[in-house]
């Protein structure tokens, strides 16, 4: 037998909501139980979430492992400068310093006259005609490239060439700009490309979890309605609601995690072994722990969203109140 | 205090539910709303709990206008008044306890804190054996105790019952009334609809009767 008193003692606050705490962790209670509670139409919503996000970041890496490949072309957006033939040592120099002090531009090497008539006589195999020459014709080449060779700063090089062609004691500028645009073009197309994919499949997650919750609610209207008949508030009604579309959106994002990291297992082998049959060497970098972070951070952002969308329209069209 | 001070109440389907009404009750106090069907009560119970805004005139329940009170006001209001349904309003997949648990789950309180008084809620209706089962496994008198029990778990100012005897057997009837009785006992003021006079008269407390939403006999004790 209890204690009938206790009845009449009055609650603490009882029009003020309290225990901010005990509220947050029973709405994850609750929000979990509902999705056990539907394991398999839960599963599926979940699944559909990370193969809608594992698409884009599949794509993401393709691109982050092609540009770490493109490193080691990038020397093709190399400039080579050849300066006046015969030109003093100080004014080669000087035209290092004034390389050396742009933000955009780095010396990779300086080719002497005598380091390229060896590099010619090697490949050209001309060495015994070379050996008439009287002196040796061939000038100091400096060769510079752009700091960074990403989005659109290659479409930049042909107006460093013409600017370059103006500084005293350079006689000729030379670069494949066709190739950079070609580049640049492919790298800004592919960069667009993701983003558009990342918004287009975003939409798509945030409306999977909307769709799903605002069903949840349609569902749960009695519920709701008996709740807001005791007073409970907007935030109290919605709040569960929330929990689910983060728990929708981070476990969708942490499967869409696993699904980029199988992924990257069952292509390693294949591109290596593609790589070296061109005598390259070539490792598949698969995703990371920055990658999984970015992943789930992204599902609960968009489930949260979607949630926080979806119960507040469904809540003002069922009006409780 | 509740007082009604020339309260009319009009649905959107233009059907005047009440017209002109004007009483109080005192704080304390256990009333009965008595009439014909459609006479009223529900509609009036469900002014006094902020279900439903005056139309026109004025409801006050302590200081408060409740015609005046914004949305976030008048769900304040409903966490102070405990209210049992004719229809139970129950949440029917969720435990007894559940159940009678919710006015302190919006208020806040763990289950841990709230363990005592579910407990003693379910004591009093005579429930607390059932308090694991589900509310669809009880009789319609059971779940009515039930509301009972979750209007009062919280210490209301003012409980409201809409036809609290309704399709109970007799001596479940009596036993409800007599449950109210001792929930007024404790010093909440009690509002009580029911057409059942052969119930409400030997009781000998106030009675309130409506006619076609107009006041026709308020008794005093």
């Amino acid at each position: 037998m209890t204690d009938p008193r206790i009845l009449a003692t009055d609650i603490a606050t009882p029009g003020r909501p309290r225990g901010w705490w005990t509220q947050q962790s029973r709405a994850l209670t609750l929000a979990l139980d509902r999705l056990w509670q539907a394991p398999v139409g839960s599963a599926l919503t979940i699944a559909v979430i990370g193969i809608v996000l594992a698409l884009p970041a599949t794509l993401a890496l393709a691109l982050q492992n092609a540009e770490t490949l493109s490193d080691r072309y990038k020397s093709a957006l190399d400039v080579s400068v050849f300066l006046t033939p015969g030109l003093p040592e100080d004014a080669v120099t000087g035209l290092r310093r004034q390389l050396d002090a742009r933000a955009d531009l780095l010396l990779v090497r300086r080719i002497t006259p005598t380091e390229g008539l060896t590099e010619f006589r090697a490949w050209s195999g001309l060495g015994t005609a070379l050996d008439a020459l009287p002196d040796n014709p061939l000038p100091t080449v400096l060769i510079v490239r752009l700091r960074n060779t990403t989005g659109t700063a290659a479409t930049n090089l042909p107006r460093i060439a013409e600017e370059l062609r103006t500084w005293k004691g350079v006689d000729q500028v030379v670069v494949d700009t066709r190739f950079a645009s070609r580049l640049a073009a492919l790298l800004t197309a592919v960069g667009r490309m993701l983003q558009v994919l990342w918004g287009l499949f975003g939409l798509t997650a945030l409306l999977v979890i909307g769709n799903t919750i605002r069903l949840d609610v349609d569902r749960r209207h009695d519920e709701i309605e008996v709740i807001a008949l005791l007073g409970g508030t907007d935030r109290y009604i919605r709040r569960p609601y929330l929990y689910s579309g983060v728990a929708y959106g981070a476990l969708g994002g942490l499967l869409a995690f696993s699904l980029l990291k199988v992924s990257a297992l069952l292509l390693a082998g294949p591109i290596s072994a593609l790589a070296q049959s061109y005598g390259e060497f070539f490792h598949v970098s698969g995703p990371g722990f920055y990658e999984c972070l970015r992943l789930t951070a992204a599902g609960t952002l968009l489930g949260w969203i979607g949630a926080w969308a979806a119960s507040t329209y469904q809540l003002r069209r069922l009006d409780p109140i | 205090m509740i007082r009604f001070l020339d309260v009319t109440h009009r649905y959107p389907n233009g059907r005047e539910a009440l017209i002109g009404v004007s009483f109080q009750i005192a704080d304390g106090e256990m009333a009965f709303l008595t009439g014909l069907s459609g006479a009223g009560k529900s509609t009036l119970l469900r002014l006094i709990a902020g279900l439903e805004r005056p139309t026109r005139g004025q409801l006050l329940v302590g200081q408060q206008n409740l015609g005046a009170l914004s949305r976030t006001g008048i769900l304040e209001h409903r966490r102070r008044i405990g209210m049992v349904f004719q229809d139970h309003q129950l949440l029917v997949d969720r435990p007894v306890w559940h159940n009678v648990a919710l006015p302190l789950h919006i208020a806040g309180y763990s289950n841990r804190e709230a363990d005592l008084r579910v407990r003693a809620a379910l004591d009093q209706v005579g429930l607390l054996d059932r308090a694991n089962d589900r509310a669809t496994e009880l009789s319609v008198g059971e779940q009515r105790r039930v509301g009972i029990a979750r209007a009062v778990v919280s210490k209301p100012r003012i409980l409201l019952a809409d036809e609290p005897t309704g399709n109970v057997d007799p001596s479940s009837a009596r036993q409800m009334m007599s449950i109210l009785g001792q929930v007024n006992d404790i010093g909440i003021t009690v509002v009580v609809a029911s057409h059942d006079l052969t119930l409400i008269q030997p009781l000998g407390r106030r009675q309130i009767t409506l006619d076609a939403g107009r006041l026709q006999m308020a008794t005093h004790d």
